[in-house]
């Protein structure tokens, strides 16, 4: 099928903006620098534009159909935040923060308790009724758990059965770590995954000659000047 | 911090916090502390646009002071600009900025992390312990677990991996989960008799 | 590795060798069979067993970065639940509350994917589904969306106050939801929220976490969840909605295939010459 000017310019885009930030990966460079700059600069610019729809459309439309005294209030509290920005000015930006850090610790706090501490506890007392292999697990699971909490006791030094139940807290927390070494790859590996086929299909292609011929001409300068001096 | 700044803080922390807390156990004034729940919708906002207003001046700042590299920050602030001002008057560009520019950058900087990781491997892991050696193993079953050249290889390989996963990985992370619920507390605690101070820079 | 090649290039070498890998999957299908697991098929089915004209919460908290790895299983999870909303009258409310980005994507899913597909055939916005947007504060909007949401979601994504939204006049707190469901990077905070609520909830979560969740797997929290990429593929291949997923997945299987490699080569020299100094230092 014909590609429109638009796809074929799309294509060039993505593939010469990414082969910008992976040019990194051989050494720090002009274009990464650029590509970075970009980066950051569009990233606040969507998010600017996010921020203000969203404040626009959640709070200062109800705001002026209502006259709620909560929106009222919390629209002056968010306006005092900005305070922060005048040197002098900065403490009535405190209190703004210091209620938001308020209501989000307290709806942490309480969800922390029954769903961190009691949530947690509560499954690991099913023993009985079920199968040997479904017990072995969980006495397994209760073991690690118990031993990995006794592992981060700071408050008493490990001596003599503490010792013993936190070197074996260390070991389950060493399989633990092991785990999560074993799944972070998956979903790192993704990130590179997904930008393969921008590279090598399609008019990218001609984007990853051109900077492997540019990468190359620069690894045979540089030998070059190592050699001269 | 002057001692009325200080208890202002630490009034400002506890009053909405313990009003929550309050609202959540005894079931009483439900709807008022619904109505402040909803208050970090809007103070998140708030707080975004001042972060964006510190980017604008740190990087402008740079510009007009033309300091090293100032291009680079020009380069920022530019497509800063460009960018909302697109997403004001030409939602259509705008929309393709974000699809083909924002994206395909903020993808590109994390893949990062997956160039680093076989690095990561390299020069950190070295069998010096036992311990260590336990951590390599069950990285490496939990990969066969997840890839499915693992089932390819053996169909041992995703059971092992992942009773794993779940159990002896689980039970650990269910301590750690615990011990992290104890310190979300004990942190709440300090900021409520005003001994934690941290989130508002002093 | 040869003692010539200095740290810089050893990473390099690494670097080059890992996009040949992954690169050569496009460019030559190998196609590697990826059998469908119990997760994929309790995921599958706990969607499918939300009642007629239920009501399903879908939180869309993925960033730009983790759309690469669950995106195409988030499109394939909308395609299931606009299908069941075309079948059984199903209700979808749809909502973000980490960042932006998950508002965006959502939109994107809807406007790209849903209406052209013809999934949104014979339903009308704000009658079969709602899109309510970005609802920053994130813990404490996902509070508010199982206690109050009429407080929390003031407006929809479009800007619409919720109470001109007709189906959202019935939908007020968790007791009117049927199904809970987010797809993301994190699963603490969720917990916290939702976990105990007595209802069945669903998560689509970024490999990198899984190992982190699992306390969560449990019964009365966490019903199912779909695990990473491997996950999105599967469920694609229940729902035959196929995509980025699992297209990656010959990718996916050569990088760990060099990991595992780089991790075992360098140890095994390490161990043997460790072993070889201390038979010599013996005699």
């Amino acid at each position: 099928m014909e590609m429109t000017e638009l796809e074929i310019f799309t294509q060039l885009l993505t593939a010469s903006l990414i082969i910008m930030v992976w040019s990194f990966l051989y050494r720090e460079n002009v274009f990464y620098r650029i590509a970075e700059h970009l980066a950051i600069g569009s990233f606040f610019g969507y998010i600017l534009y996010m921020s203000l729809k969203t404040l626009y459309d959640k709070t200062l439309v109800p705001l002026a159909a209502t006259w709620a005294p909560d929106l009222v209030l919390v629209t002056i509290i968010g306006i005092l935040m900005w305070t922060r920005l005048v040197p002098k000015l900065v403490w009535p930006s405190r209190i703004s923060i210091s209620v938001l850090a308020g209501i989000s610790m307290a709806v942490a706090v309480t969800g922390a308790v029954s769903g961190q501490i009691i949530g947690q506890i509560r499954p690991m007392g099913s023993w009985a009724g079920q199968d040997l292999m479904t017990n072995v697990n969980n006495i397994i699971s209760a073991v690690a758990a118990f031993t990995s909490l006794a592992f981060f006791t700071y408050t008493k030094e490990h001596k003599g059965v503490l010792r013993v139940v936190s070197r074996i807290g260390r070991t389950f927390i060493m399989v633990c770590f092991g785990a999560i070494l074993g799944t972070f790859l998956m979903g790192n590996l993704a990130f590179s995954i997904g930008q393969i086929p921008s590279l090598v299909t399609g008019y990218g292609v001609y984007v990853s000659v051109a900077g492997i011929i540019l990468i190359m001409a620069d690894l045979i300068l540089s030998k070059r000047k190592m050699e001269r001096s | 911090m002057s001692e009325i700044m200080r208890k202002a803080v630490v009034l400002s922390f506890a009053i909405p916090a313990l009003f929550i807390v309050f609202s959540y156990y005894t079931g009483a004034v439900k709807s008022e502390a619904a109505r402040l729940i909803a208050w970090p919708v809007t103070l998140a906002n708030f707080s975004i646009i001042l972060g964006v207003a510190t980017f604008t001046r740190y990087h402008l700042e740079r510009v007009t002071k033309r300091t090293e590299q100032w291009p680079f920050n020009l380069i920022a602030v530019a497509s800063f600009m460009i960018t909302f001002v697109l997403a004001l008057v030409a939602k259509s560009t705008y929309d393709y900025v974000v699809s083909n520019v924002v994206i395909v950058l903020q993808i590109s900087l994390m893949s990062f992390i997956s160039f680093y990781n076989f690095t990561l491997f390299y020069r950190a892991t070295r069998v010096r312990t036992a311990e260590v050696g336990l951590l390599l193993v069950s990285a490496i079953l939990v990969m066969l677990w997840m890839a499915p050249v693992g089932e390819a290889v053996s169909p041992a390989f995703p059971t092992i991996g992942k009773w794993i996963n779940d159990i002896p990985s689980g039970g650990a992370m269910r301590g750690i989960l615990i011990g992290i619920a104890v310190g979300i507390i004990g942190l709440f605690v300090r900021s409520l008799i005003g001994y934690e101070r941290s989130y508002v820079g002093g | 590795m040869s003692p010539k090649l200095s740290p810089l290039n050893q990473d390099r070498l690494i670097f080059i060798v890992y996009i040949l890998l992954i690169a050569l999957p496009s460019l030559l299908v190998v196609g590697l069979p990826l059998p469908v697991t119990s997760l994929a098929k309790s995921f599958h089915s706990t969607i499918e067993g939300v009642r007629d004209r239920g009501v399903v919460l879908w939180v869309t908290d993925q960033t730009f970065g983790t759309w690469v790895e669950l995106g195409s299983g988030e499109i394939a999870i909308y395609k299931h639940l606009f299908s069941l909303a075309q079948r059984r009258g199903i209700r979808l409310v749809f909502a973000t509350t980490y960042n932006a980005d998950g508002a965006v994507l959502s939109a994107s899913i809807v406007q790209d994917h849903i209406i052209p597909g013809g999934f949104a055939k014979g339903l009308k916005y704000g009658e079969n589904w709602v899109q309510l947007g970005w609802l920053p504060g994130w813990e404490a909007s996902l509070r508010g969306l199982v206690t109050d949401i009429h407080k929390v979601a003031r407006a929809d994504y479009f800007g619409t106050p919720i109470e001109k939204i007709p189906m959202m006049k019935d939908i007020t707190s968790v007791k009117d939801i049927d199904l809970l469901g987010h797809s993301g990077y994190y699963i603490d905070e969720y917990g916290r929220q939702w976990g105990g609520l007595g209802k069945p909830w669903v998560v689509s979560i970024s490999a990198t976490t899984v190992a982190m969740a699992k306390p969560w797997f449990e019964k009365g929290i966490v019903t199912t969840y779909l695990n990473g990429q491997r996950g999105c593929a599967e469920y694609e291949a229940l729902t035959g909605y196929r995509g980025l997923a699992t297209s990656a997945m010959d990718a996916q299987s050569l990088g760990h295939l060099l990991a595992i490699a780089i991790l075992i080569v360098p140890n095994a020299l390490y161990l043997a010459r460790k072993g070889l100094r201390r038979s010599n230092s013996t005699r």
